[in-house]
């Protein structure tokens, strides 16, 4: 039971910034997400927590406790690791109960222990073997099994899922999310996966260069992404992104790109007006929230009340749904539609933004206008 | 608030509320961090273990060396025990100035050369017969160990029993098989036929650990390079040429490393089958430097010996080194 | 009609299998090399085992005996039961006395050196080999590098000095002052062989290890030590052989027979024993036999340890 405080960490291997003055609250039974591309720093930052990878510089606190000094076995900690890292001469009860053994916990307490945790996750009945007679899915199991016996004041999980295939990787999505729940623990799970990141988590930290981009709830992220690389990173189809520019024009501002004109909703129009920004922005659209609609007009006009015109570039029906990628000036735009929505190659079709779900970015900074 | 990325990311009141940062401190004795930080640095804790080895190579490596360099920088002669002192690199101008060591040394570069000429020929042999497939190969993978396993003296004295010139079961053989008219002295008489006989032994010796090397590479040859040659119409000998041989580049080169260190140093052999005979034929440089310490006691004079072969030992190696690790580094 | 190709072509196709089938010269070729690679291995130590269950005077008989006319033991029984010479001429069992007397000493002497420097070896090896191979820390290549420079100088310049430092410490003619000499040979390949192998050991091991509690040394023994077994087998059995086999030494420094170890005593018989090439096979022989059994339990890990160890470099 604990909350993990990270105060201004950092990690330097010879020049190289892994981990840039980063600050984290995780309060404790939270259950908090680190995510990025590779490279990010969330994976070195999950080994600083864990203390198998010194800081340094910074402080991390369990509760009230400074920790950053003490080695990985002098932690309250858990881990899981990607390659589940199962101890190959040992059997899976033997693994389970590790390090229980080390805690000189004794040997009933132990093997009550091993059993709940064996139920738990449903390998009751491989408790004898050993790692390499078991499937991924099974040693994915045997590795949470290692933890959760430990009952520690907080897990900390390397990319567990990652090396499951893709139908057992969700359904363990589902399981994990349950399992955080009953045994109410502090969880930080690192991943790169985004879905991962949304569907688990009660706060999302998105990494990229070692640097915090931002520390949010699920939907705070998604709906309100702080920069670009946010915007771009959560959510799927990513978020489309057009370069262009602010006109304004009696009163109103318009997003320009060629002959392309989006008049800006109020809502920016007023960061807009506050800030007198005037070139050089990005604007988002997510792929979900665009309306589309076969062109019935003979008009070549690009932009009219019906929206804007574009030409069917390729489509992808998925089942559920069809990605079309369309294009619009010499940008590309993919939505997400109706599976019942067909076209062919080369329509015309015409987009509509809904203004209350539009993003604008500073094209420079790449942080949000908001 | 002290998380400004956490004010930032504008939670919009989902519950989670921002909690004051924690003071706590370093909550350790002096005494506990000093033991921890001892116990987590690599320094201490790589010499700690290091610590036993260090003792032993210090004692009996370390300390012999040096001294035994320092020797050969003396005139160290037990026979005149009155008369030991520093004379400088006297010892090792003497030893090249005379025609003794010459001769040694031409003695061992044509036993090293011969026996790393058959070592790799009979290597590369056996590893691409055992890399077929045929009834008896794992009987013959278990037999192949055979030579590995018999320690070099008792490998000298089995071959001084099989070369025996009087009933030696070799010249039985080759009798039997028409191959020479009469019995033979292999080591005791012709030095070509000693020198060729001793050669013959050392390959045999190394044999296993060579085809050892040399068919876990070959078996590490993807098979699909063979089948895109096939599919070129390369035939069997240009796919050996062209496939196979540059894939072993890198253990015939470990082999020949070895082969090298070993020949240099050859001694067991030599002591047991030849005695350096006859004549001086088979009298290989570690085994002049035995004479002159044991026959002669002339212990500076053998340790010069034994340091002029160290050197030379070191150039080739590193000759070799060069070669194997063309950028130069040590740890792969 | 002749413009219908299928019964020539059919004709052709008979004639060519015909001609494909009949002689598989590569299998005739491989088989034939087997043989003899089998008789080239095995041959010579085949032979010395066949001459040491015959007689001296069949063992030296022209042209030889390929079976022994009367196989017999007693070159072996009389190292466990004396009395099997009971019945030799005086001068024989003058002869043959100190062998019979000195094999089973020396085989003893042996073995006892040689398993103590294979468990030495793995022990003081694995702890220096450890943080070889997985810490960083300063004078880490350079002492490498001088573990395996001290392997450079040929034995021969070590006697001397070595033959002084041990009469000065009291390990002249003692299994122990052996024990230290061939540990110092074999210790630097072992750090080496062994560093290579715990490379292999994936660290999320040894991390997973602390987490669980563990500190350093609990982790390398409970976790690492465990999963790298072939590689210390492979370093017993290096270590084993080197010590089992080695001569020089052996020779300069045990003077008495309280230490000598087998290929002493055998390289000595050999100019000793005169006639008596019974006993003189029969000690070689058994001075092949741990060895070799050794090589052959263990015949796999051998395999690949030498295999993998050298194409890694």
């Amino acid at each position: 039971m604990a909350r993990v405080y990270l105060d201004q960490i950092c990690k330097n291997f010879g020049d190289f910034v892994a981990v840039d003055t980063l600050n984290l609250d995780v309060q404790d039974k939270e259950f908090v997400t680190l995510v990025g591309p590779s490279g990010c720093g969330k994976t070195t930052t999950l080994r600083m927590i864990a203390g198998l990878e010194k800081i340094s510089t910074g402080k991390i606190y369990f509760d009230n406790d400074s920790v950053g000094h003490l080695p990985a076995n002098h932690r309250d900690i858990a881990m899981v690791f990607q390659s589940y890292a199962l101890y190959p001469h040992m059997n899976v009860y033997e693994n389970i109960g590790f390090a229980l053994k080390m805690m000189r916990i004794p040997r009933p307490e132990i093997e009550r222990r091993i059993q709940w945790a064996a139920k738990m996750l449903g390998i009751e009945m491989l408790l004898q073997r050993k790692p390499r007679d078991l499937s991924g899915g099974q040693r994915q199991r045997v590795a949470l099994g290692r933890a959760i016996v430990r009952e520690p004041a907080c897990f900390l999980l390397d990319e567990p899922l990652s090396n499951l295939d893709a139908k057992l990787r969700v359904s363990m999505r589902a399981e994990l999310k349950r399992l955080h729940h009953d045994i109410e623990r502090t969880f930080i799970y690192v991943t790169h996966d985004q879905a991962e990141a949304l569907t688990m988590s009660d706060r999302i930290a998105i990494m990229n260069h070692g640097k915090l981009q931002q520390f949010g709830t699920p939907d705070d992220v998604y709906y309100h992404p702080a920069n670009v690389f946010v915007a771009g990173f959560i959510g799927s189809p990513a978020m489309n992104f057009i370069d262009g520019d602010i006109v304004h024009e009696n009163g109103d501002y318009y997003f320009t790109r060629g002959a392309l004109r989006y008049e800006i909703p109020p809502r920016l129009a007023q960061r807009l007006q506050e800030s007198g920004r005037t070139t050089a922005v990005t604007l988002g659209v997510r792929p979900e929230t665009i309306g589309v609609s076969h062109e019935t007009s003979a008009s070549t006009e690009a932009n009219n009340s019906d929206g804007i015109l574009g030409t069917v570039y390729v489509d992808e029906p998925l089942g559920s749904d069809v990605f079309l990628t369309v294009q619009v000036e010499n940008a590309h735009i993919i939505v997400r539609t109706d599976p019942e929505f067909r076209t062919t190659f080369g329509e015309k079709v015409r987009l509509t933004f809904n203004p209350q779900k539009v993003y604008l970015f500073d094209q420079k900074s790449g942080e949000a206008i908001r | 608030m002290i998380d400004n990325n956490y004010s930032q990311a504008g939670s919009g009141g989902v519950g989670i509320k921002p909690l004051p940062a924690p003071t706590g401190g370093d909550e350790l004795s002096t005494w506990q961090a000093l033991r921890m930080r001892l116990n987590e640095s690599a320094e201490v804790r790589a010499y700690l273990m290091n610590a036993p080895m260090l003792v032993a190579l210090f004692l009996v490596s370390a300390i012999p060396i040096g001294y035994s360099f320092w020797i050969s920088l003396q005139k160290y002669n037990l026979r005149q025990p009155n008369d030991i002192r520093f004379i400088g690199l006297d010892n090792y101008i003497s030893i090249l100035g005379n025609a003794e060591f010459w001769q040694s040394l031409r003695v061992t570069a044509i036993f090293t050369f011969g026996a790393l000429i058959g070592q790799v020929i009979t290597g590369i042999l056996l590893a691409l017969l055992l890399n077929e497939k045929f009834v008896g190969r794992g009987i013959l993978r278990s037999i192949m160990l055979l030579p590995w396993a018999i320690p070099g003296v008792i490998a000298g004295v089995m071959w001084k029993w099989i070369f025996n010139p009087r009933f030696g079961v070799l010249n039985g053989l080759l009798l039997q098989l028409g191959i020479i008219d009469e019995y033979q002295s292999w080591v005791g008489f012709d030095p070509n036929l000693a020198i060729a006989s001793l050669i013959f032994v050392q390959v045999w010796s190394a044999l296993p650990f060579n085809t050892i090397v040399l068919l876990a590479a070959l078996q590490g040859i993807p098979s699909d390079l063979y089948e895109a040659a096939t599919v070129d119409r390369a035939g069997m000998w240009s796919r050996f040429r062209h496939i196979t041989l540059p894939w072993l580049a890198q253990p015939i080169m470990i082999i020949m490393i070895l082969a090298t260190m070993n020949g240099l140093r050859v001694f067991d052999l030599i002591y047991v089958l030849t005695g350096g005979g006859p004549g001086d034929a088979t009298r290989v440089v570690t085994f002049t430097a035995w004479k002159k310490a044991f026959d002669a006691l002339d212990f500076g004079i053998a340790n010069s010996y034994a340091y002029i072969l160290t050197f030379l030992t070191l150039i080739i190696g590193l000759i070799y080194l060069r070669i194997l690790y063309k950028h130069g580094e040590i740890e792969q | 009609m002749s413009a219908i190709p299928a019964k020539p072509s059919r004709e052709g196709g008979i004639s060519e299998s015909l001609y494909r089938l009949p002689i598989p010269w590569k299998q005739i070729f491989i088989y034939l090399s087997a043989i003899f690679a089998f008789v080239y291995l095995a041959g010579p130590f085949a032979w010395i085992v066949i001459s040491s269950v015959m007689t001296s005077e069949e063992a030296v008989s022209v042209p030889p005996h390929w079976i022994p006319e009367n196989p017999t033991l007693m070159n072996y029984e009389a190292y466990w039961n004396p009395a099997a010479i009971e019945n030799m001429r005086e001068e024989r069992r003058l002869t043959v006395g100190g062998v019979v007397a000195a094999v089973p000493v020396a085989m003893g002497n042996s073995i006892i050196i040689s398993f103590a420097v294979a468990f030495l070896n793995i022990v003081i090896g694995a702890l220096s080999a450890y943080p070889f191979a997985r810490s960083q820390f300063r004078g880490k290549t350079t002492l490498l590098v001088l573990y395996l420079l001290t392997r450079m100088v040929p034995a021969l310049a070590l006697i001397l000095p070595v033959y002084l430092v041990l009469r000065q410490i009291g390990g002249l003619n003692q299994k122990w002052g052996l024990i230290l000499m061939y540990m110092t040979f074999t210790l630097p390949y072992s750090v080496w062989i062994l560093k290579n192998y715990f490379q292999t050991i994936p660290r999320d091991l040894e991390d997973a290890a602390r987490v669980d509690r563990c500190n350093w040394f609990q982790a390398m023994i409970r976790v690492i030590l465990p999963v790298s077994l072939p590689g210390i087998v492979a370093v017993g059995i290096y270590s084993f052989m080197a010590a089992w086999g080695e001569f020089l030494f052996a020779m300069i420094l045990t003077q008495t027979p309280d230490a000598r170890t087998m290929p002493v005593l055998v390289a000595q018989l050999s100019t000793e024993l005169g006639t008596e090439y019974g006993f003189l096979t029969s000690s070689a022989v058994l001075a092949v036999i741990p060895p070799l059994v050794l090589a052959l339990i263990f015949q796999r890990m051998i395999i690949s340890g030498i295999g993998a160890g050298a194409v890694k470099g």
